[in-house]
């Protein structure tokens, strides 16, 4: 295993299994035994993406993904010859998703969806990731910036990226709607008038 | 969410910082070989990484994503407290009022700059792969006239920079300024590409963007300036700048939702009014193309300022063909599949090139 992995299939699972990530485990959650183990399929699935020969010409890639999940539970359950009973039938339509929303209203959902996210990370790690990625600043210059130590910076950057990635595995892009409203809820609490 | 997440995260920050020694890289090697989770994992946080890359590029370079986070904060919340107060009874609800939106949105923007000045740091390019630094010295007031500051952008390269005054500059791909800015006088040189910007006002130094012979006024407004073979493209989206060119003639007025072609030399300067049309021209600070029954050759131009990989007509009798769509600027790709659907001719895609058309 090489430690570059190839950027169109980089972007591609941005585009399409990212932003779904949240619906993907939230179904896998009613077929797994316990969250954990819906947590591992997630990275059995990721892994299969990462081995797929080519993903270009999937057309609908949330059934692919989903497909995929139906053949790892399969093989699982194969191996450790138990049968589940409970997922046997719903695995059946495990692979039956909605088509895709249009591609352009996609791409708008989605930055909103990501600048959501963002705007949940507490306060001081929200101010060094937006100073590290939006103004493209470096950690020394951030560090000045916000006057805290560089270690400060490099732990709030770190710690900004695992709470985006944990909340990605639970708030997904059709939620951003919501996550906005919410959040605009939140800030007129806090500041009445600016 | 499992901590092989986090820890895959973690390398990816690591590798981020520098190349990896090859003891480090050994290390990395290992944890991956170890077990094929750790593979996905490794997939999923370069893919979150490209995730928060794409949503930050247009927010770079969009000055309005200021006020997206309700809080207008731009770093600290401790620079917007520079804003004189105004008492609440006065001012309407955030949202429905630009105008105070906009006041945050400066003075946060200021704070950027002022706090970049205090402690002589150069801003980073956004976006870019290889991180380039620029001295802001242009920044510092003095009687003298400063020394220009030279702000250029690569092909596919979008920045917004704030400027010394507090104006704002977005800046398109492949396009180089040069900002002088002291205490007398403001002046821009285009010497390619486009920029738009959103000048501060100031009625004692002007803000002057000079394209060649070609040069644009403004007090406080915001507008943008193209250079084109032999002139440039004005087109302003707030206020009134005023144009002259080479030719001697009396300036003209261009106002919001206006745009002129403006010759180098002479020739009268023709002002049309198009309120649409200038929105989907600046659509590139958003990092969009919006094609509204463009023709193939001009799109495909657009695309081309963005991507070292170009787009090529094979076939001349497709250049004139109309298309309508909204694409951003490094989805070259996306548009050649949907020019070959909806044309039904042939897209070659190469390492260098996609070629339309053609046999």
């Amino acid at each position: 295993m090489q430690s570059t992995i190839d950027q169109d299939r980089v972007a591609w699972v941005s585009a399409h299994v990212i932003p779904f990530e949240a619906e993907m485990r939230a179904r896998l959650r009613r077929l797994c035994r316990n969250p954990a183990e819906a947590d591992d399929l997630m990275q059995d699935i990721y892994f299969r993406l990462l081995q797929a020969e080519s993903v270009e010409h999937v057309r609908e890639p949330r059934a692919f993904v989903m497909q995929i999940a139906k053949n790892l539970i399969i093989d699982r359950a194969r191996r450790d010859a138990v049968v589940h009973i409970d997922p046997a039938a719903a695995i059946e339509h495990i692979a039956d998703v909605d088509p895709s929303p249009e591609r352009v209203a996609m791409a708008r959902a989605e930055l909103k969806w990501v600048l959501g996210l963002i705007g949940e990370l507490p306060d001081r790690c929200r101010q060094v990731f937006r100073a590290r990625r939006i103004y493209g600043m470096s950690q020394n210059e951030t560090a000045q910036c916000l006057r805290v130590t560089e270690n400060v910076v490099e732990k709030e950057t770190m710690r900004g990226l695992k709470l985006l990635s944990d909340m990605i595995a639970r708030v997904g892009v059709d939620q951003a709607e919501q996550l906005q409203q919410t959040r605009q809820g939140a800030a007129a609490d806090k500041k009445p008038y600016v | 969410m499992s901590n092989i997440d986090h820890q895959a995260l973690e390398w990816l920050a690591r590798q981020a910082r520098g190349p990896l020694a090859a003891a480090e890289q050994a290390a990395l090697d290992a944890w991956l070989a170890a077990n094929p989770r750790h593979q996905g994992a490794w997939l999923r946080a370069h893919a979150l990484d490209h995730t928060l890359r794409q949503a930050l590029l247009p927010e770079a370079v969009r000055p309005a994503a200021f006020a997206f986070d309700g809080s207008a904060h731009a770093i600290d919340g401790g620079e917007v407290a520079s804003v004189p107060d105004r008492a609440p009874a006065t001012v309407p609800a955030p949202s429905t009022d630009p105008g105070s939106r906009r006041n945050a949105r400066v003075a946060a923007l200021a704070g950027v700059a002022v706090l970049a000045l205090a402690i002589g740091i150069g801003f980073r390019m956004v976006g870019s792969d290889v991180p380039t630094t620029l001295p802001l010295q242009a920044a510092i007031p003095a009687l003298a006239p400063a020394p220009a500051l030279v702000l250029e952008t690569a092909i596919g390269e979008l920045r917004k920079v704030p400027l010394a005054d507090r104006s704002l500059a977005s800046i398109d791909s492949a396009t180089r300024l040069e900002v002088s800015i002291d205490a007398r006088q403001r002046r821009i040189g285009l010497l390619k590409g486009q920029a738009w910007f959103q000048v501060a006002k100031d009625a004692q130094r002007p803000f002057v963007v000079s394209a060649g012979a070609v040069s644009v006024t403004a007090v406080g407004t915001a507008f943008a300036v193209q250079r084109q073979p032999g002139g440039a493209d004005v087109v302003v989206t707030e206020g009134v700048v005023e144009v002259q060119n080479g030719g001697g003639q009396p300036p003209v007025r261009i106002a919001a939702g206006q745009q002129a072609y403006v010759a180098e030399q002479g020739g009268a300067i023709a002002v049309r009014r198009q309120a649409d049309a200038a929105t989907r021209q600046l659509a590139w600070r958003e990092g969009m193309i919006v094609l509204q029954n463009d023709t193939l050759a001009r799109a495909v131009a657009q695309f081309n300022r963005y991507n070292r990989r170009q787009l090529v007509i094979a076939d001349p009798a497709l250049r004139n063909k109309t298309l309508v769509g909204r694409y951003r600027v490094d989805e070259a790709e996306q548009f050649a599949n949907d020019v070959q659907t909806l044309l039904k001719v042939p897209v070659r895609v190469s390492a260098e090139q996609i070629r339309i058309g053609g046999r």
